[in-house]
């Protein structure tokens, strides 16, 4: 037994810990917002664990913090047992490039760069020479499906495409947590399908830690783990029984999160603004009040319920199975 | 970063806006080539000068002349035989000068002679182009080439005939001394500083009436011109030599060509101002791809040497296409300048010179003054927290 695998299969000791983070923005000397308040979570070693919310939740600055782009104002965050609010620029830059793997609502590529430049850049600063990092990129985007495109111009892909670019790039350092911040917002509802499915099994097949935020409560189904987070504050916290994606399939809500789907979430616009975290002069406070999960409507159906008459839909594999075996051969597991 | 790949990302970074770079580089181009031109030109006087300097007098030569004030020692016959003994002297020539008529062939001619000895006409810097210098000994005259379009002839018919010499008291200028025998041309000379002609002392019977004007003195070499000098000076005369000369034309072109350096540099000035609000512009545009850079792991200190590369970058194309182009630029006006010079039978010049060092130093000045443009978009862009560039539009 070799001994990734027994690095990724056997144990599941927490990669990510938070202990008791706050983040304030202060504006003035009496007006400030608290986004972060008092969160304590740990995230282990293989899980999908995704932050679920509201906008204004706060949901995105929890990435950014775990991220390290953002600094708590009170309390500490553990990757790795090791904690990053101390750590330099130069540190950061590191952690960045090689532990982890950060994907954004707005896709983020370089466009002066093409693709396969865009997917190698952190393997370019890493110094690694530039026909071995070609030929990484080369076989990521073969991977997932995007070895056609690798010449091309950023802008000359769809979103779904520039999407799976970007889950490249994330990957390329072979980090340890990949972290996506809204993946699918700025997609169709097909291609978001696609994204979530490769995220899924990205987690399931060549057992990456993923932590991923989302508003949308059809993702819920893909996770081991949701983390409710509302004002700032981890509202609730579900485990994902194993075989929901695929008894729900996809774009269907669980009816264990139904009543999170309510009007308010849904009329969220289709394409929300990359920036969950309040701007200067915007607090939580004044925002309307979103429907609690404490407070349900209809109380919600017991997991043990029979699914629906309905046969389940099968989802449609993005990839084919040899891609998940290769990004494992990547990942040095096999 | 390696190097290699920073220069990569930046040189395609100036491609993605090709047209704002393009600009760029020719703005410096320009002010580049104006630099290569005038300083080429500068130097380029400077040669011609010193050249036709050179050409006039023999390098080692010494001018020695009396102090102007009262009880400075006297140039005589004594004086000169103690140059002689001078080590590191080769030659010393006394120098009267008398105002003279030259007939010849029912032509009168009112010009000056110089009295010395056979080797005078070389120290004065004169060239003999026909015949030889006059023997010591005998009655024989050096005219100059002047001297012979004034009594309209040329150097063939002239040489080997007589003429008669008269000469004018230096005491009583009213009084004319007359030469008693004919004098033989045996040699015509061009060049010096004025149009002389050139007597031996054997010439003039009373040749206490004149006076030693000056002595020239040669050298062996430069370190000997130095020695003499300072022997002659000691002895209480004044001294010119041909290197101080030299030197004090060196060192006028010298503040010339950094004049012309200074004033084409204006032209760079701006040219620099117009880069930096160049990189700055870009700066602003890329301030969301900086902060996707840093996001993915891309380092300060690579954010800060992409800025400043591409900026020598800028500065590096503008300053070598300005070089090639001055350079091409010089050429062609020397040509032009050349053809209109030999339709009006002048000599060809070489108007433009480059000293080997100062074309390799147009382009690394350029690439330096890019560094110094794009110190402060480096240093801004390093600064810039990821998260807030990214939200930039």
């Amino acid at each position: 037994m070799s001994f990734f695998h027994h690095r990724y299969t056997v144990h599941h000791s927490s990669v990510v810990e938070l202990q008791n983070v706050c983040k304030t923005y202060w504006f003035s000397s009496n007006n400030k917002a608290e986004v972060i308040k008092n969160v304590s979570l740990k995230i282990k070693k293989g899980e999908y664990v995704i932050i679920f919310g509201p906008s204004g939740s706060g949901k995105s600055t929890l990435l950014y913090l775990i991220a390290g782009l953002e600094k708590p104002t009170s309390g500490r965050i553990l990757i790795r047992h090791r904690d990053i609010a101390r750590w330099k620029s130069e540190e950061l830059a590191r952690f960045h490039r090689l532990k982890i793997g950060i994907v954004f609502q707005t896709f983020n590529l370089i466009k002066s760069l093409n693709v396969w430049e865009n997917v190698a850049l952190p393997q370019a600063e890493s110094g690694v020479p530039y026909k071995e990092r070609y030929r990484n990129a080369l076989s990521l985007l073969e991977f997932l499906g995007l070895g056609k495109h690798a010449y091309k111009h950023v802008n000359e892909l769809s979103g779904g495409e520039q999407q799976r670019v970007a889950i490249a790039r994330a990957l390329i350092n072979n980090p340890f947590i990949i972290i996506l911040d809204e993946p699918t917002g700025n997609l169709d509802s097909a291609s978001a399908n696609e994204i979530l499915e490769l995220i899924y099994n990205l987690n399931r097949k060549s057992h990456h830690t993923i932590l991923m935020v989302t508003h949308n409560p059809s993702h819920l189904q893909y996770a081991n783990r949701v983390i409710f987070l509302k004002d700032g504050q981890i509202n609730r916290e579900i485990k994902v029984p194993r075989a929901s994606r695929v008894v729900f399939g996809q774009g269907q809500v669980m009816p264990e999160f139904q009543v999170t789907a309510l009007p308010e979430i849904e009329k969220e616009p289709p394409f929300p603004t990359l920036g969950t975290v309040p701007y200067p002069g915007e607090t939580t406070a004044g925002l309307p009040s979103t429907p609690t999960l404490s407070s349900p409507s209809v109380p919600p159906p017991p997991l043990t319920s029979p699914p629906k008459e309905e046969s389940p839909q099968p989802s449609r594999p993005v990839l084919p199975e040899e891609s998940y075996e290769a990004l494992r051969r990547y990942r040095g597991e096999v | 970063m390696k190097l290699v790949d920073i220069l990569r990302i930046a040189l395609r970074m100036l491609k993605v806006n090709w047209l704002r770079s393009l600009l760029t580089i020719i703005g410096i181009a320009v002010a580049t080539l104006s630099i290569v031109v005038l300083v080429g030109f500068g130097y380029g006087m400077q040669y011609v000068t010193i050249g036709s300097i050179l050409k006039s007098k023999s390098l080692f030569s010494l001018d020695v002349t009396t102090l102007s004030e009262s009880g400075a020692a006297t140039l005589n016959k004594e004086a000169i035989e103690e140059f002689k003994k001078i080590p590191g002297v080769s030659e010393v020539s006394p120098v009267y000068i008398a105002e003279a008529q030259i007939i010849f062939n029912d032509k009168l001619v009112s010009t000056t002679v110089r009295i010395g000895n056979r080797s005078l006409p070389a120290l004065d810097g004169v060239n003999i182009n026909f015949g030889s210098p006059f023997e010591e000994d005998k009655f024989q005259i050096v005219l100059s080439s002047e001297t012979l379009n004034m009594l309209e002839t040329d150097a063939k018919h002239i040489l080997g005939k007589q003429i008669i010499l008269k000469l004018t008291d230096p005491n009583t200028p009213s009084n004319i001394i007359n030469i008693s025998k004919p004098l033989t041309v045996v040699g015509v000379g061009t060049g010096g500083d004025a149009p002389v002609n050139y007597i031996p002392e054997i010439v003039i019977k009373d040749l206490n009436k004149f006076q030693i004007t000056s002595a020239k003195v040669n050298a062996r070499d430069r370190d000997s011109v130095i020695a003499a000098e300072t022997a002659i000076r000691m002895k209480g005369f004044q001294v010119e030599t041909l290197l101080k000369t030299l030197d004090d034309a060196r060192n006028v072109f010298r503040w010339v060509t950094v004049g012309l350096f200074f004033i084409a540099s204006i032209a760079l000035v701006v040219a620099s101002i117009g880069m930096f609000n160049t990189l700055t512009i870009t700066l602003l545009e890329r301030t969301r791809e900086i902060g996707i850079m840093k996001i993915v792991g891309i380092t300060n200190r690579t954010v800060r040497w992409l800025f400043l590369i591409e900026a020598a970058l800028l500065g590096f194309l503008g300053g070598l296409s300005g070089v090639l182009g001055g350079y091409f630029f010089s050429f062609f006006i020397e040509f032009l300048v050349n053809k209109i010079a030999a339709k009006f039978q002048g000599i060809p010049v070489n108007l433009f010179q480059f000293p080997i060092f100062f074309l390799p130093f147009m382009v690394i000045f350029p690439t330096l003054l890019g560094c110094l443009t794009g110190l402060y978009p480096s240093v801004r862009a390093a600064r810039l927290n990821p998260l807030d560039a990214i939200r930039y539009e």
